[in-house]
Order: structure tokens, then C-alpha cells, then sequence
């Protein structure tokens, strides 16, 4: 079957079977593999993805069920070369170790603050309660997302290279 | 690996329920977060899956004078974002806070948590605590009963195959406190080893004048305790009654011992948390 949605902002149109997840597509299909597959039961957040602009997990959507719907991976995030915002706080406070649970984090954290720009340090935790991460014990990607609810990143002057 | 199935998104009920009156192998799916999960662990195998959840009509919440009505497709995200239920439902709002993650409460539903029938199910719980009712539909009418009846076993619902659970009635709650509670060995992701729905109301005497009790993951499916609120009416809160408490829900409660607590453990703890909310809930009426 065929299944139409906007992916990354663009309109694609993709030939699946319906027994097919988002994250098979994404990966399989069209070679997306930011994305990442982990427990494939809800638990560990590595396959989250923007759905409308709210997280998800792709391991436990249909391929069926984005077809009309605007879907957001990692890939989607940059603009002009530039990385997200997100991504840079990343990066600069060390919230990345293995790398695994990035793209996933980074997702969830980017869902939170399209709803709310300025989260308190209770809800960047309740953001990320669904994205596992065993090696930074969670503290710096914490306070990447706060340094950015502190407003480091509102003045492009303060971006470092 | 899901096995493999034919994928259908009728767009109005009658649509969806033509589909299901057939006696093809055909399984609903609303959220996907517990479908999914039984089909890769070979639990469930259709060989349709029917969504239902982009049905305009499910997924809406409205009211009533009297009551609120919570269509089956309404997330958990929705329902916490919802003004009408924390108003006149706060035990639900309560109860989908708890529920999985963020990613699984924007997908899953309340019609889904409903139909999985977990006895541990926080939504199920909250929806039996109130004494909600819910509605089936299907090509040859509409049934409404009690959620409590609904459930049946653990897995286990009244529901037909050629049924879709179109939404959930639920009063508007009027109590003085109302208090949805979990145990789990986290706060995220974490299926309760014990939850409940504690209601009180109170008397001009600061005398509790009524009570419904409601546990989860202590039985088969979730329970009201009603030997215990009959004790309640007409009292205050005083260290006997505290013990009376304990006793009582000791005596209902026949939980099992699996990977997530000994039944010794879901006993002690549901006895113990009831206690606590209901003397904590008299302190608040400053008793």
C-alpha cells in the first residue's frame, strides 16, 4: 500500500507493507538511521520521533497510522547546515556519551520545548522519563536543556563555533 | 518483527464497525502502544487491524449537565490537558499522569487501556473508581454498563468481536477528596504493583458521610472494597480506625506474586497506602 505524509517537511510518498512501523520505514525504506531501534516495546524512548509535533514512539506506530500526519526525525532538525539548537546544547554540555539514546533524547527535549520554551529542571526530567540513557546519568543532558531554558542560546552571539 | 496483517483506517464508526462484523481475524488498534507489543511477543495475531483512532467522534470529550463523556480514541495527553476532566474527573487526570511516558501518553488511549484490561491498568482503575460506564457499539445496537462489569478476567472483557467500545460515561464527581495512587518501582514506565482510587466525603462533623475504595493489581480485575467503606461512614479518622483500615483491605484483597512484587508485598502495601491517604485526607478536613 501507499502511504503519503510530510516527513522532515517534505511531502513523500512511500510503498510499504502495512505491517510495517514508522521506524522500519525510516530506517529500512529510506535510510534514516538516526533513528534508533531499541526495545521495540515503548520502554526505552530510542526510536522517538516528532508526530505532529508530539513525541512518539515509532516502534509502536503503524506505518498506516502518519499518512496525513507531519513526522520530525533527528534528520529534520537542522536548518541551513545549521544544528538545532538542541543539538548544539548537546553537544556543548557533553550530554552525549555512547550516542545511542541521542537522537531519541534530543526528540523528546525538542517536543518539550516547542510546547513549553522555558521548562523548570521537574519538567525537563518528566520530558525525558521516557528515554533511557545508561552512560551520562542523565545530569548533563538535564543541564544542556536547562542552559537552554536559561536562554544561553536566544542571542547568536552567544553561539560558540 | 510484527507478523504480518492487513491495515484498515475506516473514517466514521459505522464504517469501522461494517469491518468488524465479519469473522475475519480482526484486531482493533487505537494507541498501538499494547497491540503492538502483544503481536511481537505472538500474543495476539490478526490478520486485520482495524484503527479506529482518527474517528472525529472518538476522540472527543464532552459534557453534560450530569456528566462527562470521554470518547474511547481520547489520549492520555488529552485527558490530562483537559479542563472538563481535572474539574469533574481529577481522578483520571491523576491517573493518566502516571501513565507510561510521555511518548506513550500522547499515543496511548483510554479505550486501549480499557480494552487490554490489565488489572493493573492506571486508566481502568481511575475509570472503575468512578464508577464509570461504558458504552459498546455494534451494527445491531448500543450496550452500556458499569466499566466494573465490563472487566471480566486480566485480558478478559465482555466486549464482542463485532463490538467497538465507542466511550465512557463518567458522573461528574462530587467528592470532598479524591485521590488516585500507584505503586511502581519507578515513576516512569512502571506498571503498578498496586493502584487505587481512594474517595472520600466528609460530614459537617468532619465525619466521613461517604466513601468508595478502589484497588488495582490486587485481583483478577480491579475491585471495590466495599466492607471497608461501609466501616467508614459516620467516622473519623483515629488510630483504630487506621487499624480497622489495614484489616479490612487485608481481608479483600487476592493479589498474585509475580515479577513485579510478592502478593505478601501488594497486600501489605495496598493496606498500607489506604491508611495513609484516608488519614491524610481527614487532616485536611482538620482532624
Amino acid at each position: 500500500m501507499d502511504v503519503a505524509f510530510k516527513l522532515n517537511g517534505k511531502n513523500v510518498t512511500v510503498e510499504v507493507e502495512p505491517h510495517w512501523t514508522l521506524l522500519d520505514v525510516l530506517r529500512d525504506k529510506l535510510g534514516l538511521t538516526g533513528t534508533k531501534k531499541g526495545c521495540e516495546a515503548g520502554e526505552c524512548g530510542a526510536c522517538t520521533v516528532l508526530i505532529n509535533n508530539e513525541s512518539a514512539n515509532s516502534c509502536l506506530t503503524l506505518i498506516g497510522q502518519v499518512d496525513g500526519k507531519e513526522v520530525t526525525t533527528i534528520e529534520g532538525l537542522m536548518k541551513d547546515g545549521e544544528l538545532d539548537v538542541v543539538q548544539r546544547a548537546f553537544a556543548e554540555k557533553g550530554a552525549v556519551h555512547c550516542g545511542y539514546c541521542s537522537p531519541g533524547m534530543i526528540m523528546s527535549v525538542k517536543a518539550l520545548l516547542l510546547k513549553n520554551p522555558r521548562p523548570t529542571r521537574d519538567e525537563i526530567k518528566e520530558a525525558i522519563s521516557g528515554n533511557l540513557c545508561r552512560c551520562t546519568g542523565y545530569e548533563q543532558i538535564i543541564e544542556a536543556v536547562e542552559s537552554i531554558a536559561e536562554g544561553v542560546y536566544d542571542n547568536e552571539e552567544c553561539k560558540q563555533d | 518483527m510484527l507478523t504480518k496483517f492487513k491495515y484498515i483506517r475506516p473514517k466514521t464508526i459505522d464504517e469501522a464497525l461494517e469491518i468488524l462484523n465479519t469473522p475475519e481475524n480482526t484486531a482493533i488498534i487505537s494507541g498501538g502502544t499494547d497491540l503492538l507489543v502483544q503481536n511481537r511477543a505472538r500474543l495476539v495475531e490478526p490478520n486485520t487491524v482495524v484503527d479506529v483512532k482518527e474517528i472525529p467522534e472518538l476522540k472527543q470529550i464532552r459534557e453534560t449537565d450530569t456528566d462527562i463523556l470521554l470518547g474511547s480514541a481520547v489520549t492520555f495527553s488529552m485527558i490530562i490537558e483537559s479542563d472538563i476532566v481535572r474539574k469533574h474527573a481529577n481522578v483520571l487526570t491523576q491517573a493518566a499522569q502516571c501513565v507510561g511516558s510521555p511518548q506513550i501518553r500522547n499515543q496511548g488511549t483510554i479505550g486501549g487501556n480499557a480494552q487490554t484490561a490489565s488489572p493493573a491498568g492506571d486508566g481502568l482503575v481511575a475509570l472503575c473508581g468512578m464508577d464509570a460506564e461504558v458504552e459498546l457499539v455494534s451494527l445491531s445496537g448500543v450496550r452500556r454498563m458499569p466499566v466494573k462489569q465490563y472487566v471480566v478476567g486480566p485480558g478478559k472483557t465482555v466486549k464482542q468481536h463485532n463490538e467497538l467500545i465507542k466511550g465512557f460515561i463518567i458522573r461528574k464527581q462530587e467528592w470532598d477528596f479524591s485521590r488516585f495512587f500507584k505503586v511502581g518501582r519507578r515513576k516512569a514506565l512502571a506498571i503498578s504493583i498496586v493502584n487505587g482510587v481512594i474517595n472520600l466525603s466528609f460530614d459537617d462533623e468532619k465525619n466521613i458521610s461517604s466513601a468508595r475504595i478502589t484497588l488495582g493489581a490486587v485481583a483478577p480485575t480491579p475491585v471495590q472494597i466495599a466492607d471497608l467503606e461501609k466501616e467508614l461512614i459516620g467516622k473519623r479518622y483515629s488510630d483504630e480506625l487506621g487499624t480497622l483500615i489495614r484489616e479490612k483491605v487485608l481481608a479483600a484483597v487476592a493479589p498474585i506474586s509475580d515479577i513485579r512484587g510478592s502478593k505478601e508485598y501488594r497486600s501489605y502495601i495496598a493496606a498500607v497506602r489506604c491508611d495513609g491517604i484516608i488519614k491524610e485526607a481527614a487532616s485536611m478536613r482538620g482532624c
